[in-house]
């Protein structure tokens, strides 16, 4: 093979490549044959020296691919109602978009030299835009030193949204979306100044949510704790293994609080509470109540009612004590603590610890 | 061998080459391949590569007689990964020597 031939073959391997890429790859060839041809080389030898590229030349197409289609997909943010980002290793912090669009950039906090073991990947699947971080494959070798932060912008136009992380946190503010997600694996959920429907998910990662408005939250961890403070939710459902659980909310439809060893606590005003943990204990502060149900099983009980017109509530524990402080006389009747309206169903047990019942 | 275990190896190998100093394509080539047994051509696509990547940057010098040489430089962001890449292959080879080597009393 000549000069001519080589470089022929090489140009119809990147025929579908941008033209300044393909340009490029072609005078280096050319600038390489002429120095060749300079110490006394033949083309046929220097083209046999150069050999086959067909496989570096399909990697470097394709990630010249990737690179082009990011800039386009920014752009056309209108095209899709979701969207979903996989962090991978990294942070996932998100905040609403000033222009309509979805923007993200990846950087690492420590050496910058680790990002470049990463790349992230953007594609389109119906509605859904999916943002995801990826190790690069031809890394050397598997070593994570990585500190790495994505920052995604979000335009408040879009329908739902879904932020995963592997070990990163996951950290919204003022996001506005009829539906968001949230999951990590280890890192720590932060949603501050959001509203709307909420799902959270972690295994040893902690759950933070403040200032957030309205919806329904479904939120649930193997270890972590659960924080929550805000108003006016229609539901919040919270599960978690070993983690405590406080909520703090002006007010709410519908509480559900289930822990395995973690203690429960609530202060603020709904309708209807309901709480279960094993060897927590259960303290709660509750207004506006209307249906309340609390188990312990070695844990102590504690309800608080302030300006409660009248309830019938059944208290049960086996060996732990009862100690009854309200400013109305009460009665007995069968199994159940009665006064005033009787409007509040109250329900507490423990098996081994005290129930303090108070307004 | 693996082609992606290859280009990373080849890629430190080219980050060595230019830490020590400027080189043109050619020049590069010629002194890896004396060491090596490669098809040389993959050397221009790893340059690129490194290049937009930021890890080097590239002037042209007029050459007597021939065309200019495109001459490559290595950026401090490619100095820092080069580091990086060396310590991880100094630590890779020292753990897959040690499964190599046979153990001295063996029956």
């Amino acid at each position: 093979m000549n000069k001519k031939e080589y470089l022929a073959s090489i140009y119809s391997m990147m025929e579908e490549c941008d033209a300044d890429f393909r340009e490029e790859i072609l005078a280096d060839f050319n600038e390489h044959f002429e120095q060749g041809k300079m110490k006394g080389r033949s083309e046929e030898e220097i083209a046999a020296s150069l050999g086959d590229v067909r496989e570096l030349i399909e990697e470097l197409k394709q990630e010249q691919h990737q690179r082009s289609e990011k800039k386009q997909k920014a752009k056309d943010s209108a095209e899709f109602r979701r969207v979903r980002v996989q962090g991978l290793t990294a942070d996932v912090i998100v905040r609403p978009s000033q222009k309509d669009q979805v923007e993200y950039v990846l950087s690492d906090r420590g050496a910058q030299v680790n990002i470049h073991n990463y790349l992230i990947e953007e594609t389109i699947h119906g509605d859904e835009l999916l943002i995801e971080v990826k190790r690069r494959t031809h890394r050397l070798f598997n070593f994570d030193f990585a500190n790495l932060i994505l920052q995604v912008s979000l335009p408040q136009t879009l329908g739902s949204a879904v932020l995963q992380s592997v070990s990163g946190k996951v950290d919204l503010e003022r996001i506005e979306l009829a539906q968001l997600e949230c999951k990590s694996t280890s890192g720590a959920i932060e949603v501050v100044d959001c509203s709307g429907d909420l799902k959270a998910v972690t295994v040893s990662g902690e759950i933070t949510i403040q200032k957030h408005d309205g919806g329904r939250l479904e939120l649930s961890t193997t270890s972590g704790d659960i924080e929550i403070q805000g108003n006016d939710f229609t539901m919040i459902r919270m599960n978690s293994l070993s983690g405590d659980i406080e909520v703090d909310c002006q007010h709410a439809e519908m509480i559900q609080m289930n822990s395995l060893s973690g203690d429960l606590q609530f202060q603020g005003a709904a309708k209807n509470i309901s709480g279960n943990t094993k060897s927590g204990d259960v303290e709660i502060s509750c207004e506006e109540a209307e249906a309340i149900k609390l188990e312990s099983l070695s844990g102590d009980v504690e309800l608080c009612l302030p300006d409660c017109t009248g309830m019938q509530c059944a208290l049960k524990t086996l060996s732990g004590d009862v100690d009854i402080d309200l400013s109305q006389p009460y009665q007995f009747k069968r199994n159940y603590l009665i006064f005033g309206d009787e409007s509040c169903v109250v329900s507490l047990k423990t098996l081994s610890g005290d129930i303090t019942l108070r307004d | 061998m693996n082609t992606q275990f290859k280009k990373g190896v080849l890629e430190l190998c080219v980050l060595a080459q230019l830490s020590q100093g400027d080189k043109y394509g050619y020049e590069l080539t010629e002194s890896i391949s004396e060491k090596m047994t490669l098809a040389t051509g993959t050397l221009y696509l790893i340059l690129k590569r490194l290049k937009d990547e930021g890890y080097f940057e590239t002037y042209l010098v007029e050459s007597a007689g021939g065309p200019a040489r495109k001459y490559y430089r290595i950026s401090e962001k490619g100095r820092a990964y080069y580091r990086q890449m060396r310590k991880e292959w100094y630590e890779f080879i020292a753990q897959v020597d040690a499964l190599l080597k046979e153990p001295e009393n063996h029956d």
